[in-house]
């Protein structure tokens, strides 16, 4: 539970969502399979 | 129109039906009232949290010890959130019954849109398999219409919403009017060539969904944000908000009446027609009258089978329309939320873009050209194929700045199959007023009383077994089976309640959702669902309402009606 916990506020924090899991508010176009490199 | 309480049209309750009910109406030249229990939502305004980032939510998102205090019933959906509360009915203030020993989960809304705001968005259309299962197998009573009938409905509807998804040309899942379907990711790609490959007659496609891949109807497309359930800012999913409401307001035919709860509708005897609705204001308890020519019903199945029950008079002593003796009766929902779920090591080098609401669909494969052993008829599959986050760390040995790392980066391939199972039609599930139980207006709560049955519960071993035997011949790993349990109301999919039928001596409804008993009086919500099927039934709806309005207006004029 407690890992659990401290994964989730981790992750869902502004700073990190932002800067260490490139967060998109907005998507826009859904592309299913590219490489991983390419990733936006 | 001499009275401002006098309509041409009533439609009851305001979701996937009542919208639709109300734009045909409006749109054939009516004066309609669109009445709903719930309160006013207005399209992007009324969606406090649809542009809410995790961090933003008090507790980021996630339910909570009072939520699941207040919402005992409605904090179980899959789609009940801190993002979502809102949108879900106060259940301490609207209860319902069970009997001892038994449960059903009726999940609602309570706001004008309903559940057309929240709900899944799978859109498949019905096939003469379905149509023709009653008369082959002789649960329940045949339905009084086949699928060449409904076909130009079916595509009538789906242009005006906006479907997007393939057409694959299967027989028992006929190909609708499609704008481009979202795209298969990587493993779900592969899953779909092993399965192919390795059993002919099972098919993987794009999920049918009423989210929009292009610009449509003076609607945006989707931006794949994957938030639908809060509303959409976009309108790129059909919602009554989205759709058909602004549709109907603009013919200038609608007047719209929220928080006005439906006690019942009023029947004049002399004339043997319906000639109204008796409404208590949710604000004011004020009790008002409201008449009309036609009244639609379209609170959904359990509410449209309370206003009934609740509407019995001296010619219809067990409720309204209700001769047959079949109304509340043969209650359905689908059963499912099991499956199985794999990783995969495969495919390591290549990912998709964020989030998107696309999935796959594996329609029935089950006793369409062999028979079971253990069951009849069949069910159908929803899967997602992603590659995992951070979340899969929870279940991960490790912890400090190397394992933090390692979660930030993208886990490896994840699929998993959910089942969406066909129900057959029982008399005895059915639901009935419990007198001593009054909800928030001093009304009748409803007793619900529904239990699965043996070609339920056999069904659904296969479909888990089934499921992993997919999963693991397309290379998963450590496939672990999936199993929520099986309370019925559970797939909010209840229907079946004012089935429609040849004779009205076994069913409610006629072939154009008219009742047999009270010529102005319609049902096009689920309550009309003759058999279940296993597809999402949400675009049946549609098309039956639509039709049954082109029908209804069709026989006004010919002074049939009204």
């Amino acid at each position: 539970m407690i890992k659990e916990l401290t994964l989730f506020g981790y992750f869902t924090s502004e700073h990190v969502m932002i800067n260490a899991l490139n967060y998109q508010p907005i998507p826009g176009d859904f592309k299913g399979c590219i490489p991983l490199t390419q990733e936006v | 129109m001499a009275n401002q309480n006098e309509f041409d049209a009533i439609v009851v309750g305001s979701g996937v039906t009542g919208g639709w009910a109300a734009k045909e109406l409006c749109g054939k030249g009516l004066k309609t009232l669109l009445l709903e229990r719930g309160r006013k939502l207005e399209h992007i305004t009324d969606y406090p949290t649809a542009n809410m980032h995790p961090w933003e939510f008090e507790h980021r998102g996630q339910k909570t010890l009072e939520d699941i205090e207040n919402f005992p019933v409605q904090s179980n959906v899959y789609q009940f959130s801190e993002a979502t509360r809102h949108l879900w009915i106060n259940d301490k203030e609207n209860p319902y019954s069970v009997p001892d020993g038994q449960s059903f989960n009726w999940y609602r809304g309570d706001h004008v849109g309903g559940r057309s705001l929240m709900w899944g968005r799978h859109v498949y259309r019905l096939s003469d398999i379905d149509f023709g299962a009653n008369l082959k197998d002789g649960h329940g009573v045949d339905w009084p219409v086949r699928y060449k009938e409904i076909a130009p409905w079916y595509d009538y509807v789906e242009k005006f919403i906006g479907v997007s998804g393939k057409k694959e040309g299967y027989p028992q899942l006929p190909d609708g009017q499609f704008l481009p379907p979202f795209e298969m990711t990587c493993i779900e790609k592969h899953v779909k060539s092993k399965i192919e490959e390795r059993w002919p007659d099972r098919n993987m496609t794009n999920s049918r969904t009423a989210n929009l891949s292009q610009n449509h109807n003076g609607r945006n497309k989707c931006f794949n944000r994957d938030l639908c359930a809060r509303g959409c800012p976009y309108g790129a999913y059909f919602s009554t908000q989205s759709s058909t409401l602004p549709a109907a307001v603009a013919t200038g035919n609608l007047t719209l009446r929220p928080d006005s709860m439906v006690e019942s509708v009023l029947y004049d005897n002399q004339k043997d027609k319906a000639s109204g609705v008796r409404v208590i204001d949710a604000k004011t308890k004020e009790v008002i009258e409201y008449k009309a020519k036609v009244i639609f019903l379209c609170a959904s199945t359990l509410a449209t089978s309370q206003i009934l029950l609740n509407s019995a008079n001296s010619r219809f002593s067990t409720g309204l329309a209700n001769s047959s003796g079949e109304l509340g009766h043969n209650l359905m929902d689908h059963h499912g939320g099991a499956g199985a779920s794999a990783e995969f090591d495969i495919l390591e080098d290549s990912t998709h873009t964020q989030r998107g609401p696309g999935s796959v669909y594996i329609p029935r494969f089950r006793n369409i050209k062999e028979q079971h052993p253990d069951f009849i008829r069949g069910y159908a599959y929803q899967g997602s194929g992603r590659r995992t986050g951070w979340s899969n760390g929870i279940y991960k040995k490790g912890f400090g700045g190397d394992f933090k790392d390692s979660l930030s980066k993208e886990g490896p391939w994840s699929f998993t199959l959910f089942s969406f199972g066909e129900t057959l039609p029982n008399h005895d599930n059915h639901v009935s007023l419990n007198k001593d139980k009054l909800d928030k207006f001093g009304l009748p709560a409803l007793h619900i009383d529904m239990k699965f049955g043996d070609n339920e519960k056999n069904m659904r071993k296969d479909y888990i077994a089934t499921s992993a035997e997919i999963i693991e011949a397309a290379g998963g790993l450590k496939t672990r089976t999936i199993d929520f349990g099986m309370v019925p109301g559970s797939m909010i999919h209840e229907m079946g309640t004012a089935r429609m039928g040849h004779d009205p001596k076994t069913s409610v409804l006629n072939k154009w959702n008219q009742s047999h008993d009270i010529n102005n009086l319609f049902i096009t919500d689920g309550s009309f669902m003759t058999s279940s099927a296993n597809q999402n039934p949400s675009l049946t709806y549609m098309a039956f309402t639509a039709r049954a309005v082109d029908y209804c207006v069709k026989e006004m004029k010919k002074g049939n009606i009204g």
